[in-house]
């Protein structure tokens, strides 16, 4: 009775701990004006790897269909949608406001919350490039978070072209930048520093580098960033970040902001404003996202676009590790409406059962043939508050009895 | 006492074995004291109140993964776990203690042919480190089967398990005893300072002043950290 590595199934208890989360979230998406899209769960291989670095291609889940394709699990959301809305809605009036719950497949295993299926969360803002579009994710970002009911949290911001003009400006060969840019992704600034101290690099060049990781706060960062850069790419990307931050002091979610210029994610998939949510609570990011304008060019569409993903699973753990009740809700009471056994009360309990129903009680009818004593049991174990006692009287009467107490209540329904 | 859940201990994980010493005494270096922690007993977690940390103790190997979880904010592990084990943390200084090599060794009877080379033979290597060893030996174009150990790795070529074998060497006589040479340095080995991706973050002030603080230390002694 085993399932495949990575995989999970999930007990009423905690589905409805989940779709409570993702009606918090989606409810908001679609009051900002976002529209649902839903795509297959599996899809070309060939499709998919367009939006995928070389990461990602080695973590899809791959086979073969009847014909030979090569099938692979999505393993991200926002390269389908750029499929659907670059072949199926080019005619729509731009830009489209897209968002998917859906859940998502990759061999990276074993991290918090990262399975090798996961659920994700997210939204598409397709066919603008302004710093307003920009804004607008991360406020939605933030308005999300807030409204799953998660207190404390940040999103960093940055720019990857703050880092792509660094990377300009210091005379190294294009392979020894890419070794560069690998030890930033791995995080390894020991090699970083290995690395930068072999090349003919400046000093003043090669502690700016190394000091990146820390250039993090409000403001004042970009202040100290302007004096140290001079590429006119990392000076435009300060500019974007300033404008961008005051956008988000309008939408009143400064407070939630802080600018980070040494944020790491794909430098080569990202092209501009890039973002990512964290907590106190968890080791990982939950959520992230930013600007990527030319994945739709190899749809062959120009749609700028920009977009975040939440993951459900790590953001489910962060709230119940600041609050273990932030995913509590208050389910109406539950029944079981017993017939006694007896056939001719038995249209009268599918009445009765009906009328709760209609009032917004969970009403099940009792079709084990049981005993008074065995039913109370069963009833105690699931958590049912009450039984209610079909008789063959003709009154619109019936017998409640209280579960736990047994206390008896004569009710009317109608 | 529990640090409970409060957010903002700073928590260190420390290997055991040969890194633990020397990382004990750069923490008292930096006024940081274990309290019982020297103690030779089984606990596993030590608190430091006053200045809000707490110290765990992990195997070297697991090291690496508390601290990317976000267990623990602050590992201190030898290079080795972190080349094997691809983590995604924080690898931010080198603490030049617990110095060894990585390196290929063999009996002196077999020819340096027989492991530079491919000859219509498929060298056979024990090691405890299979994914540095596979890529020392793809890199220089070697066909070679892998044979994962887990320790006692000097024995597989004496009973005809292994030709060669790759391992860590700090001061080479267990390789002697064993009859065995180094053949190659594959690389040089030392103490890491890792931390988590958003602890960096959270509690980045309290880290950078202890990176600060000891790289100041290490500059000046950090042989004097591996003295017993």
């Amino acid at each position: 009775m085993n399932i495949p590595k990575g995989l999970n199934d999930l007990l009423p208890g905690e589905v409805l701990k989940r779709r409570l989360l993702e009606n918090r979230i989606s409810k908001i998406f679609t009051q900002w004006g976002y529209q649902e899209i839903i795509t297959p769960t599996f899809e070309f291989y060939e499709i998919l790897a367009k939006g995928a670095g070389s990461i990602m291609k080695k973590e899809m889940i791959k086979f073969f269909d009847r014909e030979g394709n090569i099938i692979a699990l999505r393993p991200e959301m926002t390269t389908p949608i750029a499929r659907v809305v670059s072949s199926k809605m080019q005619q729509e009036s731009k830009p489209i406001r897209a968002y998917y719950i859906g859940n998502v497949f990759r061999y990276d295993d074993f991290k918090v919350g990262s399975q090798r299926e996961f659920c994700q969360a997210g939204v598409e803002l397709i066919g603008v490039n302004s710093k307003e579009a920009d804004a607008e994710v991360i406020a939605l970002t933030i308005e999300c978070l807030k409204n799953s009911g998660l207190k404390n949290f940040f999103i960093d911001i940055g720019q990857v072209n703050f880092f792509n003009g660094i990377m300009e400006s210091i005379k190294i060969t294009a392979g020894k930048k890419r070794e560069i840019k690998e030890a930033i992704l791995n995080k390894d600034f020991v090699l970083l520093d290995k690395i930068l101290s072999s090349e003919n690099i400046q000093n003043k060049e090669k502690e700016f580098i190394l000091k990146l990781p820390t250039l993090r706060g409000k403001e004042e960062v970009l202040e100290l960033a302007e004096k140290m850069v001079n590429h006119k790419l990392s000076l435009a990307a300060l500019e974007e970040i300033k404008e961008v931050f005051h956008l988000l002091r309008d939408y009143n979610l400064e407070k939630y902001v802080l600018i980070d210029l040494g944020i790491i994610r794909d430098f080569d998939y990202y092209t501009g404003i890039i973002f990512e949510g964290y907590t106190e609570y968890l080791g990982f990011p939950i959520c992230g996202g930013g600007r990527y304008d030319h994945l739709y060019l190899k749809f062959g569409e120009n749609l700028p676009s920009t977009g975040f993903a939440i993951g459900l699973e790590r953001l489910m753990i962060t709230l119940e590790k600041e609050n273990i009740n932030s995913l509590k809700i208050g389910k109406p009471d539950q029944y079981v409406v017993y017939y006694q056994n007896n056939q001719a009360n038995f249209k009268k309990a599918l009445l009765v059962a009906q009328k709760i129903r209609k009032k917004g009680g969970i009403v099940e009818v009792e079709v084990s043939g049981r005993g008074w004593e065995e039913l109370l049991k069963y009833a105690r174990s699931k958590g049912i508050k009450y039984i209610l006692r079909i008789d063959n009287s003709p009154s619109k009467e019936v017998k409640k009895i209280e579960t736990i107490s047994e206390r008896e209540e004569i009710i009317t329904y109608e | 006492m529990s640090k409970g859940n409060n957010i903002n201990y700073l928590v260190i994980a420390l290997s055991n074995g040969k890194l633990f010493n020397p990382s004990l005494k750069l923490f008292k270096k930096l006024g940081i004291d274990l309290k019982s922690g020297e103690e030779k007993n089984r606990k596993l977690t030590f608190f430091n109140p006053e200045k809000e940390i707490e110290f765990i103790i992990t195997r070297p190997k697991d090291n690496p993964t508390y601290v990317e979880y976000g267990a623990a904010d602050i590992g201190i592990v030898g290079e080795d776990v972190l080349l094997e084990e691809n983590k995604d943390v924080y690898k931010l200084l080198d603490l030049k203690f617990g110095k060894c090599k990585m390196v290929l060794a063999a009996p002196a009877e077999i020819k340096q042919e027989k492991y530079d080379q491919n000859h219509g033979y498929r060298l056979k290597v024990a090691t405890k480190y299979p994914v540095i060893a596979g890529n020392y030996f793809k890199e220089k174009g070697i066909y070679v089967e892998l044979i994962k150990l887990y320790g006692s790795v000097e024995l597989a070529p004496q009973v005809g398990l292994a030709d060669v074998i790759v391992d860590i060497v700090s001061t080479g006589r267990t390789l002697k005893d064993n009859k065995l040479v180094i053949r190659e340095e594959i690389m040089p080995l030392s103490a890491q300072f890792i931390v988590n991706r958003i602890s960096y973050k959270t509690k980045h002030q309290r880290i950078n002043e202890f990176l600060k603080k000891i790289e100041q230390i290490i500059a000046l002694e950090s042989a004097e950290l591996e003295e017993d």
